[in-house]
């Protein structure tokens, strides 16, 4: 069969007609078109897989780029006041550095009141004007102190005035009752109109009993305009802030702590007061009425869908779940959307356009909740996309900062300024790092300029404390102060001064 | 390289259209497509031009080898001839009208068309260039036994759909 095979073969295959011999050698423009086709079909195929892959990467390319160039057009430079906390927490001062200059250009002497390190965080401060609680005790005989709040004009750096509070003999505190208790133990909050006041002092045995003064701030008298004194039974000490919900709402907010002092709050409890001082609903931290024993954020927040408020609640030792918390105008719950502690602590919250609650922890994860539902959408933990350089750093873990919230968030919502090892800048919307400052040590407090334009960073390197002025889209040190004195340990607020007149 | 008194390229080019008709026509039967075949041809030719073959000893399967890997890689992917077995069903590309009616002509196109691009080189260089299967294996990549074992399957494909010319 081989032989037949080959001859049927070579017979068969020798019928092929050949091409013209002058064309043997002759090169093949028809290949070339048919390798040219190819060609273009795989550029075709390139291109749309490279667009289809790459167009967010490219856009963000591009719009990180455009916002650098934005920077390097000096955009990122701005004159601020940053205020700082600083001081033993027994006597509290508050130190002003214009930035980004760097200079120290004041500091509000007295033993004020603004929060402590061991107290969970600083007062609250907002509008132009803050009221400082301070006891003196010039001139007087011994352990008689004159108390009053001095009036700042937060715009240009300097006390405008008092409200003189009375006097008071120092209480007789045990030595270990709590690291560096003040001898004025006060809190104030003005309203968004700066024409009211609130005042809250703790007094009597341990600071148990509690008295909210509302003032007339534009008069700036000395008589208050409405009084309540709020009771607590213990245990432990306690001391209070006040929280401004709306012209004619409070919070106070107390905290107790053990009498002997041993590191950790006990619970907080939450009292809503109307525009008369009158108590409309009270979450004692005993009757878990709030969750997670009551440790709740005094960052409260406008409910977008109502005209209550939205509360974050979070255990920081996380004993307990925490919760998203709804509260109606009247001061009675609405709804709570569950945070399972497995989160890890609530740091901070911003509400977005579209009426969702995100939450950052310190793990950290993205919670997203709805406001309109009062559902949870999903909890995201933050990731982050790094070149295998990076990946021998640690991820974004949050760090606890001493002084003040350990996140801010950007005013449109969309990220979140996250102190962490390094500093991290957190998408909200991806749940993803976006943007690293490896160039600063240790951040102890961070806050934003008030057009969200210009991110603080107070920088904790060994011994020495500076300011760092970070361009927020970049996390991109723009500047940095000389070493500060006095130690300060958190950023109280960040104000535009005034231009200079003539 | 060809022992030749002429300028090299001229040799080349004699020695190359002594082998041309065997050549284009055996490769006509493996890749079943003209067009194709001219194109490998003509780059074997151009091949030779730039690295002549070492020795003028089996220059039939040296032109048939690289004609055959660069009528691959004309034609695409590329793969070694064994992958080419993998994923012939894949890939086997469709035949031009010109050469399907060709085939029709033909007494083996049908059972060409019934063999993998293997079995059809490895029955075209035995039964038609000549070549020893020591060769066809050094053409094609392989070891002798596979070209062996090929031959035989292609021949048992040939018998099986081929009754009509056995």
């Amino acid at each position: 069969m081989s032989s037949d095979l080959r001859d049927l073969i070579r017979t068969d295959l020798d019928r092929i007609p050949l091409p013209p011999d002058g064309e043997w050698i002759q090169p093949r423009a028809q290949r070339r078109v048919r390798a040219s086709r190819a060609a273009a079909i795989a550029l075709v195929v390139i291109v749309v897989v490279v667009a289809s892959l790459g167009a967010g990467q490219a856009l963000r390319a591009v719009r990180d780029w455009v916002e650098t160039q934005r920077v390097a057009t000096g955009l990122v430079a701005g004159n601020d006041y940053v205020y700082l906390a600083d001081g033993d927490p027994s006597s509290q001062y508050i130190q002003i550095v214009a930035m980004p200059s760097g200079q120290s250009v004041g500091r509000l002497v007295g033993q004020t009141y603004v929060g402590s390190v061991q107290e969970g965080g600083l007062i609250g401060v907002s509008g132009d004007v803050a009221y400082l609680p301070v006891a003196s005790s010039g001139g007087l005989p011994l352990d008689t102190l004159n108390t009053y709040l001095e009036r700042v004009d937060l715009r240009r750096g300097v006390p405008v005035g008092r409200i003189g509070t009375g006097f008071l003999t120092a209480p007789r505190l045990e030595p270990n009752e709590l690291p560096g208790t003040a001898a004025f133990a006060a809190a104030t909050a003005t309203s968004a109109d700066g024409r009211t006041l609130w005042l809250v002092r703790d007094t009597g045995e341990h600071g148990l009993t509690a008295s909210v003064d509302r003032f007339d701030a534009q008069v700036a008298s000395v008589t208050p305009l409405a009084h309540a004194t709020i009771n607590s039974t213990g245990p432990g000490a306690t001391r209070s802030r006040i929280v401004a919900l709306g012209p004619d709402r409070i919070a106070v907010v107390r905290e107790h702590y053990p009498v002997t002092y041993q590191g950790g709050r006990l619970g907080v409890d939450w009292y809503i007061l109307d525009d008369q001082l009158l108590t409309i609903a009270t979450y004692p931290f005993e009757e878990h009425r709030l969750p997670a024993s009551g440790f709740c954020s005094t960052d409260v927040r406008a409910d977008p869908t109502s005209s209550g408020w939205v509360v974050l609640c979070s255990d920081p030792f996380l004993a307990a779940d925490g919760a998203v918390v709804f509260l109606s105008r009247d001061g009675s719950i609405v709804a709570q959307t569950p945070l399972s502690r497995e989160l890890g602590y609530a740091l901070g919250m911003t509400l977005a356009a579209d009426a969702t609650v995100n939450v950052l922890t310190s793990r950290p994860v993205v919670a997203r909740v709805d406001a309109r539902t009062h559902g949870l959408i999903d909890a995201r933990p933050v990731t982050e996309t790094r070149s295998l350089l990076e990946r021998l750093l640690p991820p974004a873990t949050a760090a606890k900062g001493p002084g003040g919230p350990g996140v801010v968030f950007s005013l449109d919502g969309r990220y979140a300024y996250l102190i962490a090892d390094p500093l991290a800048k957190i998408e909200l919307s991806t749940a993803k790092v976006v943007a690293r400052a490896p160039s600063i040590a240790a951040v102890g407090a961070i806050a934003l300029s008030e057009d969200g334009e210009r991110l603080y960073a107070l920088v904790i390197d060994r011994q020495t404390r500076t300011l760092a002025l970070l361009d927020p889209r970049t996390l991109r040190t723009a500047s940095q102060s000389a070493p500060l004195p006095n130690d300060p340990y958190g950023i109280v607020i960040v104000r535009t001064p005034l231009p200079l007149g003539p | 390289m060809v022992s030749d008194h002429k300028e090299p390229a001229i040799a080349w080019e004699s020695t190359f259209r002594r082998f041309y008709p065997s050549l284009y026509r055996a490769l006509v039967a493996v890749l079943l497509d003209g067009e194709l075949a001219r194109d490998a041809l003509q780059e074997a030719f151009v091949e030779g031009l730039r690295r002549p073959p070492p020795s003028d000893h089996a220059l039939a399967g040296w032109l048939f080898r690289v004609a055959l890997r660069r009528g691959r890689r004309i034609r695409g992917l590329g793969l070694p001839l064994r992958l080419d077995e993998l994923v012939g069903s894949l890939r086997e590309p469709e035949i031009p009208p010109e050469t399907e009616a060709l085939l029709d002509r033909l007494a083996l196109g049908e059972l060409l068309r019934l063999l993998t691009r293997r079995q059809r080189a490895v029955v075209v260089a035995h039964y038609y260039l000549g070549l020893t299967q020591q060769e066809i294996a050094d053409a094609l990549g392989v070891r002798r036994g596979t070209v062996g074992a090929t031959l035989s399957q292609a021949l048992s494909h040939m018998r099986r759909g081929g009754s009509h010319v056995f």
